[in-house]
């Protein structure tokens, strides 16, 4: 193998061909993406972690039906995010955990009195609780969308939707979201007289 | 605050999803290429079979090996050969050559969590097995496996009359019950043997010899590694979508005898 990385397309190709050594640099290269994708549907590690593997090898076995030349990422996570609708469907599987914020995150830059640091902490925690309280649909469009960062066509993969349909379904989501976080009045206060 | 979310433009409300998302706390990703490619390597594509066994030097000695003892167990009777021959093919030959498993076997069976007999049942998704041969009594620890072996349920038994205590924990019997859809080989190390038996319908083998690991597909096509723990010989079988295995210094037909009188019930 040569010093230079190859390319996405290049690997597919190898892999289509049978070399398992060309497909574990595609899996390295998105194992990351793959488990954060499948976590967010299934907030569990074990689930997701399982889900994202499995992912892999189907989409490995699959290989004869991507076209060659289109994005290997979108048509990946599509697999994954289905492996790990799959999962949180399982019975057998404990989901449902909540997502969490990072404890010990150096301060926003963009907070310049430590009063409007817990201010944003604290909109964090009620938005992130807002986000958990979602149903799993709704929870999952944002989470692709504003906390993975996918593209408009990878959320379409993913979500198993056309394009058009994405930005009606963010909206969607967007929506319930302020709702609940209207909701949330009173534990909002508590907390805020509690800090005040 | 509440009132200020409301105030909140579109914009102003996908600045703070997008700000909340970078202060997530992910769980680290888990390393899963070596996983995929032993997986993939075992079970290539169809065309590809041919190709990555040629490719795949390290795959000729084990499978070596593995002819070996298939060839010996095929002298032993036709029955033998016709267990053994279908139990292979359902199983794929995954069985590989090698060294035994690294460390004290026991020292720290890490089997999970404990947990009561009623709260076992709970966390696993089908119903745990257990003996009912006179004598033996109930289990006297009950586990619920680790990540990756979540629903693994683990059932010991201290050593007593007929169960030799195992030489790294006082265990005599460990029983291991665990959803999988295949149950795939072992590592056979030279001196260890492979007896095909049958328990109430179900087809098993009987590893008699030195420790080794047994490998297992979970439900969702994951290739898993498990210790034997006793490092004594072991009974393996699968009954459904469950394999079995029951390990420890026991004979052959006392492992079968005990395997035999495994029923759905509580585990009390």
């Amino acid at each position: 193998m040569g010093s230079r990385p190859l390319d996405d397309v290049e690997l597919v190709e190898r892999a289509k061909h049978g070399d398992v050594a060309a497909y574990e640099q595609l899996v390295c290269r998105y194992q990351e993406i793959a488990f954060r994708t499948a976590y967010v549907t299934t907030r569990d590690a074990e689930a997701a972690k399982d889900a994202a593997q499995s992912g892999f090898i189907k989409a490995y076995y699959a290989l004869n039906r991507f076209r060659s030349g289109t994005p290997f990422r979108p048509w990946l996570l599509k697999i994954v995010a289905n492996e790990a609708r799959n999962q949180a469907r399982s019975a057998s599987r404990r989901t449902g955990r909540e997502l969490q914020l990072a404890e010990g995150r150096p301060r926003d830059d963009a907070a310049p009195s430590p009063e409007e640091a817990a201010l944003a902490a604290l909109n964090r925690e009620a938005l992130l609780r807002a986000v958990n309280a979602l149903d799993a649909n709704a929870r999952q469009v944002i989470a692709y969308r504003y906390f993975l960062d996918l593209s408009e066509a990878e959320m379409a993969d993913a979500l198993d939707c056309r394009r058009g349909t994405v930005k009606s379904r963010l909206s969607r989501a967007v929506g319930r979201l302020r709702e609940t976080l209207a909701g949330d009045t009173s534990e909002l206060v508590d907390e805020r007289v509690h800090h005040e | 605050m509440s009132e200020a979310w409301m105030g909140f433009s579109d914009a102003e409300l996908e600045r703070a999803l997008v700000d909340l998302g970078q202060h997530l706390s992910y769980p680290s990703a888990p390393e899963l290429s070596r996983t995929v490619r032993a997986h993939l390597e075992q079970h290539p594509r169809r065309g590809h079979r041919l190709r990555a066994l040629l490719i795949r030097r390290a795959v000729i000695f084990p499978t070596l090996a593995a002819l070996a003892i298939l060839a010996s167990v095929l002298a032993l009777s036709p029955d033998a050969r016709s267990a053994v021959a279908s139990w292979f093919h359902f199983a794929g030959i995954a069985i590989k050559s090698g060294s035994s498993p690294p460390g004290p076997l026991g020292h720290n069976l890490n089997l999970g969590r404990r947990v009561s007999p009623g709260e076992a049942q709970k966390r696993v998704p089908f119903h745990i097995l257990t003996p009912t041969l006179p004598g033996l009594g109930t289990p006297d620890e009950i586990y619920v496996g680790p990540p990756p072996f979540r629903g693994r349920v683990s059932l010991i038994y201290r050593a007593r009359r007929g169960l030799p205590r195992a030489s790294t924990t006082g265990a005599g019997l460990l029983i291991t019950e665990m959803q999988s859809r295949f149950f795939v080989g072992k590592t056979v190390p030279p001196g260890t043997t492979v007896v095909p038996v049958e328990i109430n319908g179900d087809q098993g083998v009987w590893l008699a010899g030195r420790p080794h690991f047994l490998y297992y597909f979970s439900e969702q096509g994951t290739l898993l590694r498990d210790t034997i723990r006793l490092a004594g010989n072991v009974l393996a079988w699968d009954h459904g979508n469950v394999t079995l295995r029951l390990e420890g210094h026991i004979s052959e037909e006392q492992a079968v005898e005990i395997a035999r009188s495994m029923e759905a019930g509580t585990a009390h």
